[in-house]
């Protein structure tokens, strides 16, 4: 008889054991040190790697920005950009896209004063870069400031 | 005690052929479901045909296959329901009568709920196994979209071909039908996510407010808290260059989502709204629109419905 209880109490409870088990398996878990802040900086533009797998936005201060989107290309002292990379991977919950996984590196270029010229300044903050730093400092400088749509707040 | 057992022996004895005389009456009562004519089918590889076939026409097309079964009310009732729902959203017999576009959209979206397991809906394979899906048969789905989708690549590539941008021309906040208005506060916010689609050529900035932000970094996203905001800044992909490179192109869209569980209680939550092109155009002439982007979320529901944040593998 106490045998049967047992049963008929697994029974019963069976459906709602197997939907909590679906229900903790299905949940992804976050990882918000994925999200990258730099305090100050706006966003310029972002691009992805097809080959490398990696997604990318590049950051600016005030100074960076308005040279990103200017025609001409005319750099002052005081930039600073920051591209920051990270892995990329399938989103797990639309197939079809694409989101950026863990942080891989961030790179740094700052434009200084060298007289009369301005020079820029190559850094890695975090992570690795195996390319020539001139070949990042010209790829970075050579992206420029995406469309953002702008509206006079009512 | 036995006087006891007697009587529920006796009730038990008139209730039965009380409820079989119930179940017959119901059977005058169990709807027909009718098969419309077929007037532009699905007309795709006979590979992904099959798939079709056996996994949805039963309720998404006009050649519903009810069986014996399914026509003994009430179950009855519940199926002719499921079936004219189904048809509603989706009619498999009336393929021809959607857009290009709207049937890419269509199978994109058909793919991911198959793949996360959504449909068949699993009570109605739990009866119907011959209507599940494999694991090879949802590859075989996924390999048909992407196929469909991929276009070629162009053959010269110029070195720096992104855009060079211009601010759109300032005006006043635009407005969607169900009194979300756009904002520019997100530029100052952090970005959660930094994301491509393959399936429709685009790239997307997530960016959260600090209620949003605060909340992911607790895990405190089912239910997401009241006055969270995430705002999706889609742009346009450029062709790939010779190192793989694919730079963001021209503005596309801003969509936006507000978190308030009273206000948009029906729609998990979570207020919608688009606006199209740089003239920030909102998209939706009905209320309804809401509850198109609300039942595409439901994919993400584990998400607290939102699909594009960090998380680990």
């Amino acid at each position: 008889m106490r045998y049967l209880l047992k049963m008929r109490t697994i029974l019963f409870l069976f459906p709602f054991l197997l939907l909590q088990a679906c229900n903790s398996s299905d949940r992804p878990v976050l990882a918000p040190e994925a999200i990258y802040a730099e305090p100050g900086m706006a966003i310029i533009t972002t691009l992805f790697n097809t080959e490398a797998q990696t997604t990318s936005v590049l950051y600016g201060n005030a100074l960076a920005v308005a040279a990103a989107h200017d025609a001409v290309g005319v750099h002052q002292p005081g930039e600073e950009y920051r591209l920051v990379t990270w892995r990329q991977k399938g989103n797990p919950l639309w197939f079809g896209g694409n989101i950026n996984d863990s942080i891989q590196v961030v790179e740094r270029v700052r434009a200084v004063a060298l007289g009369s010229a301005v020079d820029m300044r190559y850094d890695v903050v975090m992570g690795n870069m195996t390319e020539a730093f001139e070949k990042r400092v010209q790829f970075i400088l050579t992206l420029r400031g995406l469309e953002f749509p702008s509206v006079e707040q009512n | 005690m036995k006087r006891i057992t007697r009587s529920r022996s006796k009730t038990l004895l008139l209730a039965g052929p009380l409820i079989a005389v119930t179940i017959l009456l119901l059977q005058f009562t169990t709807p027909e479901i009718v098969n419309p004519p077929v007037t532009g089918p699905f007309a795709g590889p006979d590979s992904v045909t099959t798939i079709f076939q056996h996994a949805c026409y039963d309720c998404h097309s006009n050649e519903s296959n009810v069986r014996w079964y399914d026509k003994i009310a009430p179950i009855s009732w519940k199926v002719a329901a499921d079936v004219a729902e189904a048809r509603a959203h989706l009619n498999f017999s009336q393929w021809d009568s959607l857009s290009h576009g709207e049937q890419l959209s269509k199978l994109w979206y058909i793919v991911n709920m198959v793949d996360q397991g959504r449909m068949p809906l699993p009570s109605y394979t739990a009866v119907h196994p011959s209507a599940r899906v494999t694991d090879e048969e949802i590859n075989t789905l996924k390999r048909y979209v992407t196929a469909l989708t991929s276009q070629p690549k162009p053959a010269v590539i110029k070195p720096v071909a992104h855009t060079t941008a211009t601010r759109s021309a300032k005006s006043a906040a635009p407005t969607s039908i169900n009194g979300i208005a756009y904002f520019d506060d997100y530029k100052s916010w952090k970005v959660i996510a930094s994301t491509n689609r393959f399936d429709n050529g685009t790239m997307r900035l997530i960016y959260g407010n600090d209620i949003a932000v605060k909340a992911l970094e607790k895990n405190a996203i089912n239910p997401w808290p009241d006055g969270a905001k995430i705002v999706k800044v889609v742009w346009d992909k450029q062709p790939v260059d010779s190192v793989g490179n694919v730079h963001a192109g021209k503005f596309n869209n801003v969509q936006l989502m507000i978190h308030d569980s009273k206000k948009f209680r029906e729609t998990g939550g979570w207020g919608f709204a688009r606006f199209n092109t740089p003239q920030l155009i909102p998209y939706g002439r009905a209320m309804t629109f809401a509850v198109e982007c609300y039942e595409c979320h439901k994919l993400a529901s584990s998400n607290g419905f939102v699909f594009d944040i960090p998380t680990k593998e």
